[in-house]
């Protein structure tokens, strides 16, 4: 099995089509189903490109606390413990919790001398699932209003890794960052495919990314997603990726593939002789290749 | 990958509650951009400002004032309930501010502290006496 | 005043509408506008502003905490690995460890633990940076340490470094510009800021990632507005985004290929090509905001 993870540093460069797609194209080729594992919690995508709807298969809960209002004795103990100040305890009325505040670390429960608290759950998102044909869709979805997105990738990532073992190709779609969600799938990634863009922002944040990438050690595609594109920084991009002896590919700048985009439908089977489609086909050509992945 | 001593159990800001007034004794409150007591300038913003003045008045007149060093300030989240907990401990009964946040406010309704609005960079005197609290 | 530019999903154009209401605010409102990159694992702000013309803050921000072990006291009972929520540390035969790629820094261990064993010790969060740019905004920027979770941390420093360097130059305006998504660090960005304006493009995509992040501004209670990018990629979708989103749309910005002529310069769309398409449709947008929040 091989884990194929794509990122890239900035935001919309153009990830979630490029992983939609490669995806399809890999499973085109090979005639297996490939495992697509999205875990931009914040804000999912890969199903509206696959036109499916996920069903919850797990729910992703922290800790919040339950005050048991009769043993409470109004010590103010957990108020001074709490890190992110989530409670409050007035004279006359008692112990008060703020949810949008609590960071789930428990620390009430264990320092009330009365036990009064006890382990209750917040709802941070979910896990979800989808068939979508030839691809088998696991995705993490942040609840709107919590901020531990980071819980939600990771119980997605985690609930696909328990199914992964019956898959050849699993590609992994990220959020956009450098930060500890991105890391986490690039750990259990065999090949990196970074999405950049022909812009000025487009290759500093593919620099920042490859000082998280390179010290992997992990055999790195850099995939130059809208090459093309008027105005572009091409040559400022090309000579960076020289200089570093980065591999790369591009994706031309393509207004068919919008076009697939905005009917929420991937380019590779909507329009599949568009340049960007036939851009990917070979992409996923040579990442077949190099898997040695072969029609059996 | 860290530095400096253990500051264990938790390196909690911490801010000991003040006694609270005697009896008859209106204890009055508001952030404030320097420790000046009387004279300290109202803060724009409330929780995360330098100092934390506390003035106490009877029959219209302020019969002690103090500035303290918001040492909740440097919290990272929950400043607002910090400081809001710390003003309701230490006997609070009004503040004077030109905003607050929903955290604070919802931590100084639940105790019935009551709020004045008031313009950033007067002094705390000017407030009361606009206020009709001083005379 | 603070205005958060967000949107649920990325590359929708937040770098470029921040950088150029800065630029519209100098030049219509303020002698001087602060601005916050609040994208700390992604930061682009101060490249699309012209880049550093002179640094005056580079420091590093030590705003997390680790627990550190002292294996001479601890006497492998186990409790903090049983009170840690994040399974960030196991019983090893030799005695627990910490895995601190899991850890959240909260301390609760150090709490749980009968001996004392364990402290705190800070730890870096990453490095905050405030620079004057070529067009005269200040830029205060942060740079989360790769592959480290404590961005909404980071962000709330820098919004607090933004409000110190304003206040003391007399600034009104300060412009964030937030991280993708609606997580941790689009939370820090927005709250306590007065307007929140979304960037959102007319695809489903967009859409769908605006509409969430509305559901995080009105938890926090911030008003909200919105810019419509790119509307002419796919201009038969943008009535229909203006009514699902159902907050006040300041207007539309056409694609332009000047914008991003405008970033390979390195110079903000309204000083590169103030006669261009997009530039034009931004001012009338800027202005509305100015009619409706200064009336």
């Amino acid at each position: 099995m091989t884990v194929l993870t794509v990122t890239g540093g900035k935001g919309g460069t153009g990830k979630t089509v490029v992983a939609v797609n490669l995806a399809l194209a890999l499973s085109s080729l090979t005639g297996e189903r490939v495992l697509l594992v999205d875990l931009d919690a914040d804000n999912p995508c890969t199903y509206t490109l696959l036109n499916v709807e996920p069903k919850t298969v797990e729910e992703v809960k922290s800790f919040k606390p339950v005050i048991d209002k009769d043993a409470c004795v109004r010590c103010g103990t957990c108020v001074k413990h709490c890190p992110t100040h989530a409670l409050f305890l007035i004279p006359n009325a008692g112990l008060s919790f703020i949810e949008t505040l609590c960071e789930g670390c428990a620390m009430c429960m264990y320092v009330c001398p009365k036990e009064a608290i006890s382990r209750g759950h917040r709802l941070t998102g979910w896990v979800k699932e989808a068939d979508a044909g030839d691809l088998h869709l696991v995705l993490g979805e942040l609840r709107p209003g919590d901020r531990k997105y980071h819980d939600v990738m990771e119980a997605a990532l985690n609930y696909a890794k328990r199914i992964w073992g019956n898959y050849r190709i699993v590609v992994i779609d990220t959020p956009p960052g450098t930060g500890k969600g991105i890391l986490m799938a690039l750990n259990s990634s065999d090949i990196i495919v970074a999405v950049t863009e022909p812009t000025s922002l487009g290759l500093l944040d593919l620099k920042r990314l490859n000082r998280l990438v390179t010290p992997l050690g992990k055999p790195e595609i850099v995939v130059v997603n809208k090459y093309g594109l008027p105005g572009g920084a091409h040559n400022k991009l090309e000579r960076y990726l020289q200089e570093c002896g980065l591999r790369w590919a591009k994706v031309r700048y393509d207004k068919r593939l919008m076009s697939a985009y905005i009917r929420g439908k991937p380019v590779i089977r909507y329009d599949p002789d568009a340049p960007s489609a036939l851009d990917i086909q070979a992409l996923a050509e040579m990442l077949a290749k190099e898997m040695s992945l072969n029609r059996s | 990958m860290g530095r400096g001593m253990g500051l264990g159990p938790f390196p909690q800001q911490a801010l000991e509650p003040i006694p609270p007034p005697p009896p008859g004794v209106l204890r009055v409150a508001a952030s404030t951009d320097d420790g000046n007591g009387l004279n300290a300038r109202i803060s724009f913003r409330f929780a995360r400002a330098p100092f934390l003045t506390i003035v106490d008045l009877k029959d219209g007149k302020a019969v002690d004032s103090r500035s303290i060093q918001n040492l909740l300030a440097a919290g990272a989240r929950g400043v607002g309930v910090a400081v809001g907990q710390w003003l309701v401990s230490s006997g609070v009964r009004l503040v004077l501010a030109p905003h607050l946040g929903p955290n604070i406010m919802m931590v100084l309704s639940q105790a019935g502290v009551k709020v004045e609005m008031v313009p950033p960079g007067v002094t705390i005197e000017e407030a009361l006496r606009r206020l009709r609290l001083v005379y | 005043m603070e205005i958060v530019v967000a949107s649920g999903k990325g590359g929708t154009g937040k770098t470029f509408v921040a950088s150029n209401l800065c630029v519209y605010l100098k030049r219509n409102l303020s002698e001087e506008v602060v601005a916050v990159d609040a994208d700390v694992e992604a930061p682009d702000l101060l490249m699309a502003l012209g880049g550093s013309t002179r640094e005056v803050v580079r420091e590093e921000f030590y705003g997390s905490y680790i627990p550190a072990i002292d294996m001479s006291i601890c006497f492998n009972c186990g409790r903090c690995a049983e009170a840690c929520e994040f399974d960030a540390i196991h019983m090893a035969p030799e005695g627990p460890v910490i895995d601190y790629s899991k850890c959240e820094g909260l301390g609760t261990c150090a709490v749980v633990c009968s001996v004392k064993a364990i402290t705190l010790i800070e730890d870096k969060t990453g490095d905050i940076y405030a620079s004057e740019t070529p067009f005269g905004i200040t830029v205060v920027t942060g740079d989360l340490e790769l592959g480290k979770g404590n961005s909404g941390r980071l962000v709330y420093e820098l919004k607090e470094r933004a409000y110190r360097i304003a206040s003391e130059k007399r600034v009104e305006f300060r412009v964030v510009d937030a991280a993708p998504g609606i997580g941790c660090p689009v939370v820090s960005s927005i709250a306590g800021s007065d307007l929140l304006i979304t960037v959102v493009e007319p695809t489903p995509q967009s859409l769908k990632g605006s509409l969430r992040l509305l559901e995080v501004a009105e938890t926090l209670g911030i008003k909200t507005v919105a810019i419509i990018n790119k509307y002419n990629l796919n201009p038969g979708f943008t009535a229909e985004v203006e009514k699902k989103l159902g907050v006040e749309v300041l207007g539309y910005v056409p694609y332009d290929d000047a914008v991003v002529k405008a970033y390979t310069s390195a110079v903000p769309l309204l000083e590169y090509s103030p006669a261009s398409k997009a530039s034009e449709a931004l001012v009338k947008c800027f202005d509305r905001f100015r009619e409706g929040w200064f009336r």
